[in-house]
C-alpha cells in the first residue's frame, strides 16, 4: 500500500481500469468463440 | 459514518413512505426466494414440493411462477419505485410536488399486487412470469400485474411534475446525476411498458374474461419482448445509478466522469427497447431480416454497457489509489471492502461481467441456437436481475435502512459475509447453469419428473442445488440484516445522522455538454427508433393476427 497523501486527482490516469476491460475483451471473445465452437461441432443443419 | 456536505434531509412522512416500498419489496424477495432453493433442489433429486402439498403448494410450476413474479417484478419493481423516490427527492433537495399522486401510485401497486397473488397462490396461474398464451391465467392475474405496472406510471408521474417545477426554476442548472438516473429509468420503463399493456388489454384479459374464443401465441409474444428486454434495464438502470452516483463516494473516491455516465444513460434509453426480437430468433413468424435488425441494435447496446464497465471501474479505480492502493491492480484491495454496502456492489459488478459476456452470446443469432430454453437462459438473468440488481439492491439497503429508520446497521461484519454468500452461491449456480444449458438442458422443466436426464448432467444438477442452498443462506442473512435494523432498539447517538453518499464529479457537471441534459432529442429519438425497429414488422402481425389458438390452463 502506498500513501494516500501521494495521490494526485491531476496525474490520475486509470491504468488498471484500461487492463481490465481489456481483459474483459479477451474473455468475452474466448468465452464467445467456445458457444460458436460448440455450434460448429454439432454440424449443419439440411432440409 | 459517511461524512459530506450536508444534502437534502427527508422528513419523517417521506421516509415512511419510501419504507413502505421496501418493507413490501423485502416481504417479496423472502416469499419468492422460499421457493428458488426447492427449484434449485429438485433438479438436484430432492423433491422438497410434496411436503408443500398440504397446503397447496406443492406444484413445481406454481412455485417456479411465485418465484419469478414476486422476484423478478414484485421485489424489483417496488424496491425501484421507492429508490427512485429518493434520488427525485435527495437529488432536486425538494419534496415530491403532488405527494398524493405518489401515494395514489404506490396504493394502485399494492392493491395490483394482492390481485395478482391471489390467483397464483390458488394455483389460477401457473404461467410463469412471461406468461406467455396460450398459457391461460386467471384475469386476476392480468389485471394485478396492470395495475403494479400502472401504480409505477403513476409514481412516475410524481416525479416527473417534481422535475418540471424544479427545471422551472434552475432552467441552466444540469440535473443533478442521480436524479436524471432516475427519471429516464422511468421514462424507459413507461414507454418500454407499452408493450405488454397492449398485450393484456387487447389480447391476455379478453381471452381470459372469455370475450375471446382463442389467442394468437405470436403476437403475444412480440409485445410481450417489447417489455421484456428493456425490463432488464429497468431493473439494471437504478443498480447504475448508484454505481455510478452513488458508490464512488461510499469508496471514498468521485465519478470518474459526468458525461460518460450521462450518455450511457441516454443511450440505453434509446437503444434497450427496439431489440425484443432477439428473444425470438426461433420464432418461424418473425422474418430473418427483422432479426438481424434486431440483433445489430442489441449490439448497440453492448456500447453504453462498455462505458459503464469503464466509467465505474475508473471511479473505482481512483478511490483505490486515492486510499493508497498501487500497482496496476494493487488498488482493488484497498478499496474499502469492509462495507457492506460497497462490498455488496463490486461483488455484484464482477459477476454481472459474466452476465454481460452471456448477454452477447445470447444476442449472436446462430450462436444463440445453441442456448436458446436452455437451462443456460436462467444462468445468465440471475448474473443480471438477481446479481447485478439484487446484491446492489441489498447493498443500498445496508445504507438506505439506517438511512430511514435513523438506527445503525446490525452487525455490518455479517452483512459483509451475506454478500460473499450470494457472491459464492450465484457463482456455483449460475455456472453450473450455463454448463448445463451448453448440454442441452431445457429450461422452465421440472427435471426432477422428466425420463431422459442423462448421467452427464447429474454434477452440474447437483451444483445447481448446492449453489441454491448457498443462495438461501444468503437471502435469510439478508432478510435477518434488514429486520434486526430496522426492528432494533439501538438508534443513531445524539448528532449523527447517515446522509445519502452522492458521489462528486472529477469534472465539474455543469460543464458537461448542455446536449447531455436536453430531454426532446433523445426522446424523439428513442420513439423513432422503435417506430422504425417495431412498426413495419408490429403492423404486418397484428394484420395477420388469428385468434384462434386455444388457451391452455396448466
Amino acid at each position: 500500500m502506498g500513501d494516500p497523501a501521494e495521490f494526485s486527482e491531476e496525474d490520475f490516469k486509470p491504468r488498471g481500469t484500461v487492463a481490465i476491460v481489456g481483459l474483459f475483451m479477451l474473455t468475452l471473445i474466448l468465452l464467445w468463440l467456445s458457444v460458436y465452437l460448440i455450434l460448429i461441432a454439432r454440424g449443419v443443419t439440411t432440409t | 459514518m459517511l461524512t459530506q456536505p450536508r444534502t437534502y434531509q427527508l422528513d419523517t412522512s417521506q421516509k415512511r413512505f419510501i419504507s413502505y416500498h421496501l418493507v413490501i419489496a423485502v416481504i417479496a424477495l423472502t416469499v419468492g426466494s422460499i421457493f428458488g432453493p426447492l427449484q434449485s433442489f429438485n433438479w438436484g433429486g430432492l423433491d422438497l414440493y410434496q411436503f408443500l402439498e398440504p397446503i397447496g403448494l406443492g406444484d413445481y410450476y406454481k412455485g417456479l411462477t411465485l418465484h419469478g413474479v414476486l422476484n423478478a417484478l414484485v421485489w424489483t419493481t417496488f424496491f425501484i419505485t421507492g429508490f427512485l423516490t429518493l434520488t427525485t427527492i435527495v437529488g432536486l433537495g425538494r419534496p415530491l410536488k403532488h405527494p398524493r399522486l405518489n401515494w395514489a401510485g404506490f396504493i394502485t401497486m399494492a392493491v395490483g399486487l394482492v390481485m395478482a397473488g391471489i390467483p397464483i397462490l390458488a394455483g389460477w396461474a401457473s404461467v410463469l412470469y412471461t406468461f406467455y398464451p396460450p398459457l391461460e391465467a386467471h384475469w386476476g392475474f392480468y389485471l394485478g400485474l396492470t395495475l403494479v405496472v400502472v401504480g409505477s406510471w403513476i409514481e412516475g408521474y410524481g416525479f416527473y411534475l417534481t422535475y418540471y417545477q424544479w427545471r422551472k426554476e434552475n432552467p441552466d442548472t444540469r440535473t443533478p446525476f442521480i436524479t436524471f438516473g432516475g427519471l429516464i429509468t422511468m421514462v424507459m420503463w413507461q414507454l418500454a411498458t407499452i408493450g405488454v399493456a397492449v398485450e393484456i388489454l387487447t389480447m391476455l384479459l379478453p381471452f381470459s374474461l372469455g370475450l375471446l374464443d382463442g389467442t394468437d401465441p405470436q403476437l403475444g409474444r412480440t409485445f410481450f419482448w417489447f417489455t421484456g428486454h428493456p425490463l432488464v434495464y429497468f431493473w439494471l438502470l437504478p443498480a447504475y445509478i448508484s454505481w455510478y452516483g452513488l458508490l464512488p463516494r461510499e469508496a471514498g473516491g468521485k465519478l470518474f466522469s459526468d458525461s460518460a455516465a450521462r450518455l450511457a444513460f441516454w443511450l440505453f434509453l434509446l437503444l434497450s427497447i427496439p431489440v425484443g426480437f432477439h428473444h425470438q430468433f426461433v420464432d418461424p413468424g418473425i422474418p430473418n431480416s427483422w432479426k438481424l435488425i434486431h440483433a445489430t441494435l442489441t449490439y448497440g447496446v453492448a456500447f453504453p454497457s462498455l462505458l459503464t464497465l469503464f466509467t465505474v471501474v475508473a471511479s473505482l479505480e481512483y478511490a483505490g489509489r486515492k486510499r493508497g492502493g498501487t500497482g496496476l491492480f494493487g488498488w482493488i484491495r484497498a478499496l474499502p471492502w469492509h462495507k457492506p454496502s460497497v462490498s455488496a456492489q463490486l461483488l455484484a459488478g464482477i459477476l454481472f461481467m459474466f452476465g454481460g459476456i452471456g448477454g452477447i452470446t445470447n444476442a449472436s443469432y446462430n450462436v444463440n441456437l445453441v442456448v436458446h430454453n436452455t437451462a443456460w437462459i436462467p444462468g445468465h438473468f440471475h448474473l443480471t436481475v438477481a446479481t447485478a440488481a439484487t446484491l446492489s439492491y441489498m447493498g443500498i439497503s445496508y445504507w438506505l435502512v439506517p438511512y430511514l429508520t435513523g438506527k445503525p446497521l446490525w452487525k455490518p461484519k455479517l452483512a459483509v459475509a451475506q454478500t460473499w454468500f450470494w457472491f459464492v452461491g450465484m457463482l456455483i449456480f449460475s455456472n453450473a447453469m450455463h454448463v448445463l444449458g451448453l448440454l442441452g438442458a431445457p429450461r422452465r422443466t421440472d427435471l426432477n419428473s422428466a425420463p431422459y436426464v442423462p448421467e452427464e448432467w447429474s454434477g452440474h444438477l447437483l451444483r445447481v442445488s448446492i449453489g441454491g442452498a448457498i443462495l438461501l443462506i444468503g437471502v435469510i442473512l439478508y432478510v435477518l440484516i434488514v429486520y434486526k435494523t430496522a426492528r432494533g432498539k439501538d438508534h443513531l447517538p445524539e448528532g449523527e445522522e447517515i446522509e445519502v453518499p452522492i458521489a462528486e464529479s472529477i469534472t465539474d457537471p455543469q460543464l458537461t455538454p448542455m446536449w447531455l441534459d436536453r430531454w426532446r432529442p433523445w426522446l424523439v429519438g428513442s420513439v423513432a427508433l422503435i417506430i422504425l425497429a417495431y412498426g413495419p414488422q408490429l403492423a404486418q402481425q397484428i394484420s395477420n393476427a388469428q385468434f384462434t389458438s386455444p388457451g391452455f390452463t396448466p
